[in-house]
């Protein structure tokens, strides 16, 4: 094993998963830093941002790393499987409890404030950002996926056919009617360019 | 192709080459649409991820601790597991190599001490047998014809067979395996063979009176000479049949 086991800011997903087998905490807490954030936005997100489901459910996820890290075949991409089982656990949910959109349920408190100079910007960022969210809950579940997958934690066609279990034609077609009906519902931000 | 985010992200739509514009063709269709898709892929990405709430990770981190730092029964459970199987495994096979080694190794034994008993048997049979064929059996050896004198002959006149003619030959097979029928055939159709031919068929070497009574333009010699060596050929096989039942039939008397 490379370097220290402290610095384990250089390993890949992967290498922290095999060090997280051999009980390294510091590997762990490593590579909740790096997924926590994108995973909780997209679990809030697929939940229609119901936190504390969204919490559960991430929790969830992390405790099957720690507990079952053996699952994880270390040939795979570490992200395309994590974000598996997050997607997994999503669909889980909506049988299960038929998780019902509340837009308002959560969602302004995402959006506070973070005392930029440019005050402006930061409104209109906040102003986009909700009006995205907007939109994005009024799309179906499967379009709605495919676009935070992509355009929000940066995933590639291949690995988000991979996650949802779809071909890369479809979630290209899935993607392009996502980007025209959001891109037709926030046309009043066009002009705001940063 | 370049990816749709490429396309939005570092060009404009005037630089958009007509393939690359009719690709996009039913997303954005002019300038004022491409805009709008450009903020939106540009700005969603820009989406900060939402920062789980603290508590969270200490959760997760006793979790982490409970799990690694004590040797719960949980994780001990899949090693258990894999000693439990691997013994069941070694077990399982140590029983099927006994029985097989064993089990194989026992019916051989057996077997081959049946057989070496009856081959016990069979050497004190034969090692009887010159006694109570020398003790017993010497009158009737006597009576007959020695067995080796006739079968040494046999063996000097056999070649003789080649001398006779091959209708001979067969008519005696013939006879032989089909006596009765002849003798009814003959009943029936007095007019095809003679009574006394017949009547004289009954006798093992009638093929040859059969066959003198059929050819009379052969001469008499010749008759003569095949029917004795028919007689001798039936006698040595007689005997020689007679023998071997005889030497069969000895009874070991110990």
């Amino acid at each position: 094993m490379r370097g220290l086991k402290s610095g384990f800011s250089h390993f890949s997903d992967e290498e922290l998963m095999l060090a997280i087998r051999q009980g390294e905490k510091t590997a762990f807490n490593e590579l909740y830093q790096r997924y926590s954030g994108k995973l909780y936005g997209y679990i809030l997100k697929l939940l229609w941002y119901n936190e504390v489901r969204a919490q559960d459910l991430l929790q969830d996820l992390f405790t099957k790393i720690i507990t079952q890290p053996h699952l994880f075949d270390t040939n795979r991409s570490f992200k395309t499987w994590v974000y598996t089982i997050a997607s997994n656990l999503c669909k889980n949910e909506f049988k299960r409890n038929e998780v019902r959109k509340n837009t308002s349920n959560g969602l302004d408190n995402h959006y506070q404030l973070s005392g930029a100079d440019d005050v402006a910007q930061t409104v209109t960022d906040w102003e986009f950002k909700a009006a995205l969210d907007r939109e994005l809950l009024k799309l179906d579940d499967k379009h709605r996926e495919v676009f935070v997958l992509k355009h929000m934690d940066g995933l590639s066609i291949k690995e988000i056919s991979e996650i949802v279990g779809i071909n890369e034609g479809t979630v290209k077609s899935r993607l392009f009617y996502a980007i025209k009906k959001l891109a037709t519902e926030l046309k009043m931000f066009e002009l705001v360019e940063r | 192709m370049k990816q749709i985010d490429d396309l939005f992200l570092n060009a404009h739509y005037s630089d958009l080459t007509p393939s690359e514009q009719s690709f996009l063709g039913d997303l954005c269709s002019d300038e004022d649409s491409f805009q709008q898709v450009k903020v939106l892929v540009t700005r969603s990405m820009d989406v900060l991820p939402v920062n789980p709430p603290a508590h969270l990770l200490e959760a997760l981190n006793q979790t982490f601790d409970q799990t690694y730092s004590q040797p719960s029964v949980q994780r001990m459970r899949p090693k258990m597991f894999n000693l439990f199987t691997a013994s069941a495994v070694a077990a399982s096979v140590l029983i099927f190599l006994t029985i097989y080694f064993f089990g194989t190794d026992n019916a051989p034994q057996k077997q081959v001490a049946t057989v070496e008993k009856k081959e016990q048997k069979k050497k004190n049979n034969q090692s009887n047998l010159p006694r109570t064929s020398e003790q017993k059996q010497t009158p009737q050896v006597a009576a007959m014809d020695p067995i080796p004198s006739s079968r040494t002959a046999l063996d000097c006149e056999l070649p003789s067979e080649i001398l006779m003619d091959e209708p001979a030959a067969i008519a005696s097979i013939e006879m032989e395996d089909a006596k009765p029928e002849r003798v009814r055939g003959s009943r029936s159709d007095d007019a095809a063979v003679p009574v006394e031919d017949n009547v004289a068929s009954n006798a093992p070497k009638s093929n040859t009176y059969m066959w003198t009574s059929k050819d009379k333009n052969l001469a008499s010699e010749q008759v003569v000479l095949a029917e004795v060596l028919m007689k001798k050929q039936n006698k040595s096989d007689s005997k020689r049949l007679n023998t071997s039942f005889m030497l069969k039939q000895i009874k070991p008397v110990y």
